[in-house]
């Protein structure tokens, strides 16, 4: 962005540049010199005389339409006309701001000249300069009009109308330059409210760079010349025409690139760009003529990258290229009209307003382009719904897979545990064999289960402070008949130390790595280290194993990456071998994958035939405080406010009843009870409804359960209640079922009255 | 203490009742391959203490089946045997009046002793799991903060995703069919959507209705 910048400000620099540069080179011979042209009331026919006598072959070659450079003549005749009226001549496309406009004479020979001095009041957006003259009819008239000043373009129109045809004249071109620029702009704009609506960057490169261009463009059309009115800003207008082709093109090419983004191409329109840049620099201080060719070249030039652009993009065979076709079409064909124009007509077009064209050759790529822009969007959401789908299919097949394969290692898990008690001395060995294999499946089920639950983003950070020591002796416990079985040792060194991070990813990085060394350790031992750095905690964990070589270390984490994109392929063709195998490097992707997420930096050496060592710097914590007390069990155990309801219990059984409240009262439950109806009603008076109403259905009295439950559902519409009751029969579930009373069957237990809260 | 086991795995069936009877001898233990032969067996001894059930079950799944007993009216107790560790999955279990989850990657140790812990009315959830769950709700409320909706529009939304009409979903929350409407124009400018199957799906993706 920042580098678009700095061009597109040295663009409009080089511009001012040449515009001061012109100015003092440019040295042209004036055919007219002003002595020979002058008129003045009394010499009007020696002036007429000396015109016609030197330049006699001249201004009837060139009849109805005088063009020289520096001034023209125009013969008007309107003797037909019978009729008075007005008459505006016009000079369009001047771009200089003086104009003297001499009205010679009836004939040739009856002179009785006037003359008039244009300035910028008299400029016409975008018409150049427009003179009212009234004239008499049934004459015959020579206008003769003089540029003051340097010209610098080389078309020059004029053309003398009746004042009410060219009004409608200039409001059309005026209309149609205005609807061609709003259209543009508009386009501009809807891309920059597209960019808001999809925050797609590509819309707002389209936006915005098409928005400076055409600014920078109505700017310099309308707001300078009316406003400053300086004549330098002429020439400064018509040289920085090429260089706004320039920007609209990159803005273009950016949308080129954003359909197929491509260094190659990048490199090319900026290598483009800087020759136009300076060939336009240098052509302007060496005179018209060059410059007018290198104008033409770069013309060409363009042309032909934009047409090399297209080829290089239908050859890709990608949709956008249609529309870069279409897109760049018009404005090549402008393009090379400007390139055949300079060249055929050396600089002089009649009557062509080339510009009309430009402008609706932009508005056309501008809209192609945009459709393409929109079109590579639909694309890229289809590919990224395809793509979504894909993923989600992956993480069902893998969650699906894992969980078929299993359930018979988990029943193959119970029944070995069952089997125990069987095995004789010798059997032992192999038990415990197997065991050690299918812990080993069940770690790797769920290493891929972590995997495709990190890649579904399921797994959250919770970083809190961690007694690293702690946690290290564990591991080294739960480690050490591993490593005594390898007949290695498996020991840790570490002062105390407090880290941040989230306690359940740091537990499985270490004890993937620790496995890993167990692993490639055959003698020697591991050794796990902590050592405090500045602000962190460098952790290490070392091992005597057999090394790896510096190839392969740079590798080492990104192995499962490999098998990832084999699987990806072919799903069916999972080589279930690779999983059998240790070798499958999930381990070591987790352990990445984690830091990652921890933000905790990883690193590996290794030396072949010595050992090994991870690194992980993790930061250190502040608060050592925050005791973290391991319960025994992984199970959490319930809270004492665990349930937070207002419960009413009617019993007749006084020891039922203190259990039920004894329970509830201890997972924080507010407890209402009675052993009668009438009891209850005494304490409940002037309690709200409350969240839960447990009755015995025989109470014993004359009322039962579902009396009671009805008389309290009308007191409290919603109440949502349960009847406790040892009665099996069909027609108590039946009327319970009727009356929304959920039934609670004899005997009580905990769980039962958990299951029941558990359902509020 | 009658359990029920449900489990389309013959041999897992097999070991659990034989982990359950060493833990206890007076366990009378009844089996089903399905969720609806389990339904049939629960609808005939109602007075079941206990059912340890299989989230993925072929036909009826764990969690239908969870909302069929809830119908039944009758309070049975459900643990969750299962190898899946999908917390969405199990917060909805979890709603629908289970009191536990066991994995079936824990040995026999550990679901006995996790039995014995239910039945002493602890809930029995892994804690890793459990924080899982957590994670997930917390998301949940922190959507509905970014989204400046309120838990009872929330509730609404819940019920569009059963499929519930507007008057339907008044007649369930006790409010007038107008608030519900209020509601919803509510949750479609929150979640930018037309229609409800959109907001439904839309809710579904930003994390707002679970499962």
């Amino acid at each position: 962005m920042l580098r678009f910048i700095v061009f597109v400000l040295l663009c409009q620099f080089s511009l001012l540049l040449q515009a001061v540069t012109l100015d003092n080179t440019t040295n042209r011979v004036d055919p007219f010199p002003l002595d020979e042209f002058y008129v003045d009331e009394g010499t009007q026919a020696d002036m007429l005389f000396k015109l016609t006598k030197t330049n006699k072959s001249q201004l009837q070659k060139i009849d109805n339409l005088s063009y020289v450079s520096g001034a023209f003549w125009q013969i008007v005749n309107i003797e037909n006309q019978s009729q008075k009226r007005d008459w505006v001549l016009h000079v369009g496309d001047v771009l200089l701001s003086n104009v003297d406009v001499y009205v010679i004479g009836k004939t040739m020979q009856h002179v009785s000249a006037t003359y008039q001095t244009l300035s910028f009041k008299d400029f016409m957006l975008p018409t150049g300069y427009a003179l009212n003259l009234t004239l008499e009819p049934n004459q015959r008239f020579v206008i003769a009009v003089r540029l003051k000043g340097q010209l610098y373009d080389k078309v020059i129109e004029s053309s003398i109308m009746p004042t009410a045809y060219f009004d409608k004249w200039a409001a059309q071109h005026t209309l149609l330059y205005l609807l061609i620029m709003g259209a543009v702009l508009g386009l501009a704009i809807y891309a920059i409210f597209l960019f808001f609506l999809t925050k797609d960057i590509s819309y707002a490169w389209f936006g915005a760079l098409t928005t400076v261009g055409c600014l920078i463009l109505s700017f310099e059309y309308g707001y300078f010349y009316a406003l400053i009115g300086l004549d330098e800003i002429n020439r400064y207008i018509d040289v920085s025409i090429g260089p706004l082709y320039l920007l609209l093109l990159l803005a273009f090419s950016h949308n080129l690139l954003a359909l197929k983004r491509s260094p190659k191409l990048n490199l090319g329109y900026w290598i483009y760009s800087i020759v136009m840049f300076l060939s336009l620099v240098f052509s302007a201080s060496q005179g018209l003529v060059i410059f007018s060719l290198v104008t033409a070249s770069t013309n060409l030039l363009t042309a032909v990258i934009v047409i090399a652009t297209t080829i290089l993009a239908i050859k890709k065979k990608k949709p956008a290229a249609w529309y870069l076709l279409l897109a760049w079409l018009p404005i090549t064909v402008v393009l090379f009209a400007y390139f055949f124009m300079d060249i055929l007509f050396q600089g002089y077009v009649p009557n062509i307003d080339i510009d009309y064209y430009w402008f609706l050759s932009i508005f056309l790529m501008d809209l192609i382009l945009l459709l393409g822009v929109a079109n590579k969007l639909n694309i890229l959401q289809r590919d990224k719904r395809v793509a979504e789908k894909l993923s989600l299919e992956k993480s069902r097949f893998i969650a699906a897979a894992s969980h078929d394969l299993r359930q018979p290692l988990h029943s193959m898990g119970l029944n070995v545990s069952l089997l125990e008690k069987y095995v004789k001395q010798e059997g032992l060995t192999f038990l415990e064999h197997i065991k050690t294999s299918l812990a080993s499946a069940n770690g790797l089920f769920g290493s891929v289960l972590d995997l495709s639950r990190l890649e579904a983003g399921v797994l959250k950070v919770d970083v809190q402070a961690i007694d690293l020591s702690q946690m290290l002796h564990e591991l080294c416990k739960e480690f050490e008949p591993q490593a005594v079985s390898k007949s290695i040792t498996i020991r840790f060194r570490t002062s105390d130390a407090w880290v941040n991070a989230d306690e359940l990813m740091l537990e499985r990085i270490l004890r993937n790595l620790i496995s890993n060394a167990l692993q490639h350790t055959e003698n020697g031992g591991i050794l796990l280290s902590t050592r405090m750095r500045q602000g962190s905690v460098l952790l290490q964990c070392w091992d005597t194993g057999c090394g790896m070589e510096q190839s392969a270390l740079e590798s080492v984490f990104s192995e499962y990456k490999q098998i990832k994109t084999k699987r990806l392929k072919s799903l069916d063709n999972i080589d279930l071998s690779l999983c059998s195998g240790q070798n499958l490097g999930l381990g070591l992707s987790i352990v990445k994958r984690f830091s990652t997420l921890l933000n905790i930096s990883l690193t590996v050496g290794s030396k072949v035939g010595y050992g090994s060592v991870f690194s992980l710097l993790l930061p250190e914590s502040e608060e050592e405080s925050v005791q973290q007390t391991k319960e025994d069990t992984e199970f959490n155990l319930s809270q004492n406010n665990e349930f937070n309801y207002s419960i009413w219990l009617l019993d007749d059984d006084s020891e039922i009843l203190e259990a039920m409240k004894a329970t509830l009262e201890s997972w924080g439950c507010h407890v209402v009870s009675a052993l009668s109806w009438p009891l209850l009603q005494q304490k409940t008076n002037n309690l709200g409804t409350p969240d839960l109403l447990m009755v015995d259905l025989d109470l014993g009295g004359a009322l039962d359960g579902f009396a009671v439950i009805n008389r309290c559902k009308k007191k409290y519409i919603g109440l949502q209640s349960a009847l406790i009751t040892g009665n099996t029969a069909k027609e108590v579930l039946q009327k319970a079922k009727q009356q929304q009373i959920t039934l609670l069957h004899k005997p009580l237990t905990p769980l039962k009255l958990r299951s029941l809260l558990q359902r509020l | 203490m009658k359990v029920l086991i449900v489990d389309d795995h013959p041999l897992f069936l097999d070991a659990l009742s034989e982990v359950l009877r060493r833990f206890n001898r007076s366990i009378k233990i009844s089996t089903a391959v399905s969720a609806d032969l389990a339904l049939s067996i629960i609808e005939k001894t109602p007075t079941l203490d206990l059912v340890l059930l299989d989230l993925g079950l072929p036909g009826l799944d764990g969690l239908s089946f969870l909302k069929q007993l809830k119908n039944l009216s009758i309070v049975i107790p459900v643990i969750i045997v299962s190898s899946s560790d999908d917390p969405i999955a199990i917060s909805q279990a979890l709603a629908l009046g289970v009191v536990g989850y066991i994995p079936k990657s824990h040995s026999s140790e550990q679901m006995q002793q996790s039995i014995e812990l239910a039945m002493r009315g602890e809930q029995v959830i892994p804690k890793h799991l459990l924080k899982l769950i957590n994670d997930l709700s917390s998301e949940q409320e922190k959507c509905l903060e970014q989204l400046n909706l309120r838990e009872k529009q929330l509730k609404v939304l819940e019920l569009m995703a059963q499929g519930l009409s507007n008057t339907e979903i008044a007649e369930g929350l006790f409010i007038s069919s107008h608030t519900v409407k209020s509601h919803t124009t509510k949750i479609f400018n929150a979640l930018n959507c037309k229609g409800r199957l959109e907001a439904v799906l839309e809710a579904k993706r930003l994390g707002l209705l679970i499962g």
